[in-house]
């Protein structure tokens, strides 16, 4: 009977999470759709490209922040993965990889839908498919160190950052502020005209322009799915291969004087207590001062 | 051999959790960690385990610093920790296998050491279910099994006893015996003072930081006053400090 029980939570569980795929690729599908054909509307349909591996390396760069700080620092795993015999490499591989994994499920949601109707708008043929999913799979990488590498820098400097609850709290919350102000600046209003779309567009398109010269990944990837490229992929790999060993290289370092001196922010010296410090204080106050 | 020269921590600026400790447990030794709570024991096991930095002093596992030649020295070392809950998505089987990865220990060895430890401890029947299951005395056998098995020279265990039922205690002890009869080196903290009195060749009293006894239990006796327990025996060393 339990066996039966757990075999059915476990089949609606999937039954849900393929719902939830849907529908969110529906919307994406369906949002692509109306900005691409917009976009055809003046034969810019390949600006969309751009477009939209802008927006995938900002939801990669916010959920990444998020992801890092749980997984290099904030998980129970440290204390029992330093006393292994691991080299540091291979730590911070194993931890950055479980970050990919999760873009990629994020990927599947959200990125899939879109490449799929712009091929279909466009007429793709089989190698535009092969490249912009061989482009998804490399694209997540260098958003994943830089956000990586921001954590590292923070952790390892930052005294504030020892307090796991305020850290967790923040993070969230720098997110979706940087997530809402990328939203208002590419859009600003919710119903808009063609003109106007076309006028974002145009202006989302600038924005590409000028992220693109800090953020090399987009540009090549760009050219690799428009132009269904090969060597435009190549590029992109060559690009992302140099940073990661280079964030390698820094991370060992970084991350182990972040990470062990995390796990040794154990105690702080606090002064003796005097007849003040013994005070009747509210459950609800107590609790919300331990999150924050 | 573990060998601890003039070792100190810092957690807090003026502050030190552990204090110029000088120790060594040789092979074939059983040594027990004693102390009070927050006395240092666990930053000391920490320290050795390479899970954190000393700031002062050299700590040597078989002759191998754990600061440079980190790797090697782990691959001696195993290390049960003072809380189990680790790694509960695994099943215990994956656990296992991933412990037998990382210490590239064969498959037959591997398949006949998880049988015999996982009998032993009785947990071989649920070695197919999810960690996160597991009362907290199994996830302590498991972890347990986990640290022997690639029978690795140096058993480092914090509180090995907590949360064990009486037979896995016996049977761990029994263990611990047996390894260091065959020239090998067990060195683990308690709190239970009867416990170290019948297992350990030596013990050291570790307190605010600093080592305050090392010797036999006929020796702390011969020490002090005659007649006292051994709870009173703990308290006088501790206190006087």
């Amino acid at each position: 009977m339990k066996i039966i029980i757990k075999k059915q939570v476990k089949y609606g569980k999937i039954i849900l999470y393929a719902i939830l795929l849907v529908y969110l690729m529906g919307i994406f599908g369906f949002l692509s759709y109306g900005l691409i054909t917009t976009l055809m509307q003046i034969q810019q349909e390949a600006m969309f490209i751009g477009i939209f591996l802008l927006a995938l390396a900002m939801l990669t760069l916010i959920q990444s922040i998020i992801s890092a700080t749980n997984v290099f620092y904030f998980s129970k795993d440290l204390d029992y993965i330093l006393p292994l015999p691991l080299k540091s490499s291979e730590i911070l591989v194993s931890k950055l990889n479980v970050i990919l994994v999760t873009e990629y499920i994020m990927e599947i949601m959200f990125a899939l839908a879109p490449i799929i109707v712009y091929g279909l708008l466009t007429s793709a043929g089989p190698i535009f498919y092969i490249v912009a999913l061989l482009v998804l799979l490399i694209f997540p990488i260098i958003p994943i160190l830089i956000a990586t590498f921001i954590i590292m820098i923070i952790m390892s400097f930052s005294k504030g950052a020892k307090n796991k609850d305020r850290f967790k709290l923040i993070a969230p919350i720098l997110g979706i502020i940087i997530a809402l102000v990328i939203s208002f600046s590419v859009s600003g209003t919710s119903e808009v005209s063609d003109d106007q779309l076309i006028e974002i567009l145009m202006q989302a398109n600038s924005m590409v322009e000028v992220v693109s010269d800090s953020l090399p990944v987009i540009k090549p990837a760009i050219n690799a799915i428009v132009d269904s490229s090969f060597i435009e992929f190549l590029k992109l790999l060559g690009v992302t291969a140099i940073i990661y060993i280079v964030f390698i290289l820094i991370g060992n370092k970084l991350y182990f004087r972040g990470a062990v001196g995390n796990l040794s922010s154990g105690a702080k010296k606090g002064r003796n207590i005097t007849g003040k410090d013994i005070k009747i204080n509210s459950v609800r106050k107590i609790i919300c001062k331990k999150r924050i | 051999m573990i060998k601890l020269e003039n070792v100190s921590k810092s957690y807090v600026k003026g502050k030190k959790s552990v204090d110029s400790l000088d120790l060594e447990i040789k092979d074939g030794e059983i040594f027990g960690f004693l102390g009070p709570n927050g006395a240092g024991k666990t930053t000391t096991i920490k320290m050795v385990t390479g899970i954190l930095n000393s700031d002062e002093g050299k700590i040597l596992v078989d002759d191998k610093d754990i600061k440079i030649d980190s790797i090697s020295a782990k691959k001696t070392i195993g290390f049960v920790p003072d809380t189990p809950d680790i790694f509960l998505k695994l099943k215990g089987i994956e656990y296992l296998n991933f412990m037998g990865d990382i210490y590239e220990v064969p498959k037959e060895i591997r398949t006949q050491r998880i049988e015999e430890l996982t009998k032993k401890f009785e947990i071989y029947d649920n070695l197919n279910e999810e960690m996160q299951g597991y009362s907290h005395g199994m996830r302590q056998k498991i972890i347990i099994c986990g640290a022997l098995l690639s029978n690795p020279k140096n058993w480092i265990l914090d509180e090995p006893m907590t949360g064990l039922d009486p037979k896995a205690s016996y049977d761990l002890k029994e263990m611990m015996r047996k390894h260091a009869k065959e020239g090998n080196c067990v060195f683990f903290s308690t709190h239970v003072l009867e416990v170290a009195e019948k297992l350990c060749d030596r013990v050291g009293i570790i307190n605010k930081g600093k080592l305050i006894f090392v010797g036999t239990f006929d020796d702390m006796k011969a020490k002090l006053k005659d007649n006292g327990t051994l709870e009173e025996l703990f308290l006088e060393i501790t206190q006087d400090e």
